[in-house]
């Protein structure tokens, strides 16, 4: 079950938010149902306090009050770290990067075209849904970085190898669409891992479930996306 | 003889800047017999040892093309590694051990097989600290340039003293002459390092000028934009008045359907006025640093004016980007450059770029949609990549080099769902 809140100052507006999601969760019979629709942020944080449930959260950022959208998320991610964010605004100058950054936020909806509005929260609504169900079944470990105040959280099943990169305090991730360089040593990465990860080589600690296919011959390992790491006589063993 | 040259391959594959294969020493190590042996055969031992120094030279510049200059520096250090270990070991063992032993042929060999082995040892230890200080990177011996001139001095060092020799003493005492020579080499060494430093200044100041150079034209570009976007601005306000009378005249006749279709037809496109994305420059003005400023400018308008729907968003004030402002510049153009260029074959261009500032640092975003190929992410970073015919893929890979360099930049390049997004997170060293 996912709570819906939705903060709004101006009070038509807010009506027509409410109708459109109500008919959404009707039609598509979600699992939601709405709690709390108001245009005051501190009655919004006060309800979300006492809320067992996650949440989503339907944000306007112009609040008319000292505390704005931005500020609002922030202090429900403190109450609610797995709950989905989607700002409401007529900011279309204001770019979805930085809100997505700072407090995760799941999409950005536009108020200067009520058409394409309809459609965008009906999808919002499902994405949360299916995203909601997606981390329930299943219980996934995840790595994550830790830089210049960031975390970035990687799946385990989604690492194909570390490698060593030309600086000898930094690491090179590769996942399938994704590589990522960071502060770190393959030392380190093997002790905190599971042991899925192995190492096979000086410069390369792999996830021994996405290998596709082992070239023992010409010592090298390959992934299903193509990539290809080496590994060295002495540690094949431990494959 | 084939044992001296074998050291010598050793001493050189010990202080070469990349790892050396089995199969590359054995072609150095044949290259090097053939270009010494015919010549020392015939005695005359320094033209042999030149034919060597030529051919270590030749070797560097063949093998790995981009760290040519550094090959030839480290094999010409192997020479003269060799030559001065080699004596210093042969003296060394032979103060050790009395003459008799030596004579006996069992204790002969085991001589040789002590002073191979601690040849090795010297070397290796030699090579790996040399290859620290000088591979490091730091400073000018990143300049290709600073190379070149080491390049040239070590030779010209080698070459005098293998056609002159070693200066005599002039009373012939050996005291004298190793003074002498002493006085010599040193001379020698400190003008070559005044040299090296005074380039090295010059060159530095010559790039400074460039840069503020580049920094003041993108930054008259970024005031010109500016200027016409307050004269659209100042059009706009006067055509808002209009409006505003021609909206009351409607409402004076109290004519509802009049204002409806009026408001419908006129005054409802000019929100698209408004969002046209011209507005967004000021953004820059939250960016402290001069040189960034104007480079991000230049790009951003660059992408406009051809057609590309640009986001920049910059919310906070940016004072400091924490790492060196020429390294960050070349590494922003080379990921604008290429997020331009892939934006344009895309039938919708856009592209995004963030800059926020964090408690622990700043975070830098750049976004672009792209056309997917079914090219994989891998490849890109590969040096001699590239998508387009005729380029040399050498963009990215140094970026990433420079990017690699820093301990406290944290890169992130995802490909998802038709965008392609280069994630930087510059963090505060005190950490």
């Amino acid at each position: 079950m996912l709570d819906i809140f939705v903060c709004e100052d101006n009070a038509p507006q807010r009506r027509s938010v409410v109708q459109i999601i109500q008919n959404a969760v009707l039609i598509e019979e979600l699992d939601m149902k709405l709690v709390l629709d108001t245009g005051d942020p501190y009655t919004l944080l006060e309800k979300v306090k006492t809320s067992q449930n996650t949440g989503i959260y339907f944000l306007d950022i112009d609040l008319n009050s000292d505390m704005n959208g931005m500020k609002l998320a922030q202090q429900i991610r403190l109450f609610d770290p797995r709950g989905f964010i989607v700002f409401i605004t007529a900011h279309s100058e204001l770019s979805y990067m930085t809100f997505q950054y700072r407090v995760e936020a799941m999409d950005f909806v536009l108020k200067d075209n009520p058409a394409e509005m309809k459609v965008k929260l009906r999808e919002c609504l499902l994405k949360a849904m299916e995203r909601y169900t997606l981390q329930t079944n299943k219980t996934h470990k995840v790595y994550t970085i830790e830089a210049g105040g960031r975390k970035i959280s990687v799946d385990y099943d989604d690492i194909l190898f570390f490698e060593t990169s030309g600086n000898i305090h930094k690491v090179i991730l590769h996942a399938k669409d994704r590589q990522i360089e960071f502060s770190s040593s393959l030392k380190d990465l093997t002790s905190t891992l599971d042991n899925n990860f192995v190492r096979c080589h000086r410069s390369f600690l792999v996830n021994k479930k996405k290998i596709k296919e082992i070239d023992a011959k010409n010592r090298i390992i390959h992934f299903s996306n193509g990539e290809t790491c080496l590994m060295s006589t002495r540690m094949m063993k431990g494959l | 003889m084939l044992l001296s040259f074998f050291q010598l391959s050793l001493a050189i594959r010990n202080v070469w800047p990349q790892r050396m294969s089995l199969k590359r020493f054995i072609e150095l190590y044949l290259l090097l017999l053939l270009a010494g042996m015919p010549v020392t055969l015939l005695s005359c031992i320094p033209y042999g040892l030149f034919g060597i120094l030529a051919a270590v030279c030749v070797y560097g510049l063949v093998t790995y093309r981009d760290t040519a200059a550094q090959n030839v520096c480290m094999g010409m250090i192997g020479c003269v590694l060799t030559i001065v270990i080699d004596n210093f070991l042969t003296i060394l063992l032979h103060m050790l051990i009395p003459l008799s032993f030596i004579n006996q042929q069992y204790v002969s060999y085991g001589v040789r097989v002590i002073h191979i082995l601690l040849f090795y040892l010297i070397t290796l230890f030699c090579g790996r600290s040399l290859k620290k200080v000088l591979l490091s990177k730091k400073g000018v011996l990143r300049l290709q340039q600073t190379w070149y001139v080491m390049d040239a001095a070590l030779l010209l060092l080698i070459t005098i003293y293998l056609f002159d020799d070693l200066i005599a003493g002039q009373d012939g005492s050996v005291g004298k002459m190793i003074y002498n020579n002493a006085l010599h080499i040193s001379g020698y060494l400190l003008v070559m390092f005044l040299l090296l430093l005074a380039m090295r200044r010059s060159y530095l100041e010559q790039i400074q000028t460039e840069a503020k150079q580049k920094a003041l034209r993108d930054l008259q570009d970024y005031t010109r934009n500016l200027e016409t976007m307050y004269n659209g601005l100042r059009s706009f306000k006067h055509d808002y008045i209009n409006i505003l009378l021609s909206l009351s005249g409607y409402i004076e006749d109290c004519d509802m359907d009049g204002l409806k279709e009026f408001f419908e037809s006129k005054i409802f496109p000019t929100k698209n006025l408004i969002n046209q994305g011209d507005y967004k420059l000021n953004q820059f003005s939250n960016i402290g640093v001069l040189e960034i400023k104007s480079l991000l400018s230049a790009k951003m308008i660059y992408a406009h004016e051809s057609g590309i729907d640009v986001t920049i968003d910059i919310p906070d004030r940016v004072e400091s980007f924490l790492i060196d402002t020429v390294d960050l510049a070349r590494i922003l153009g080379i990921f604008l450059d290429n997020a331009i260029e892939a934006a344009l074959e895309t039938e919708q261009p856009q592209i995004g770029l963030n800059i926020i500032q964090n408690e622990s640092g700043v975070s830098i975003i750049i976004s672009n949609r792209f056309q997917d190929n079914g090219l994989a992410l891998h490849k890109l970073r590969q040096k001699g990549f590239s998508t387009k015919a005729g380029h040399q893929g050498i963009g990215l890979c140094s970026a990433q080099k420079i990017i690699s360099s820093y301990d406290n930049v944290l890169l992130e390049t995802t490909m998802q769902c038709g965008c392609f997004i280069q994630h930087m997170e510059l963090a505060d060293r005190k950490e």
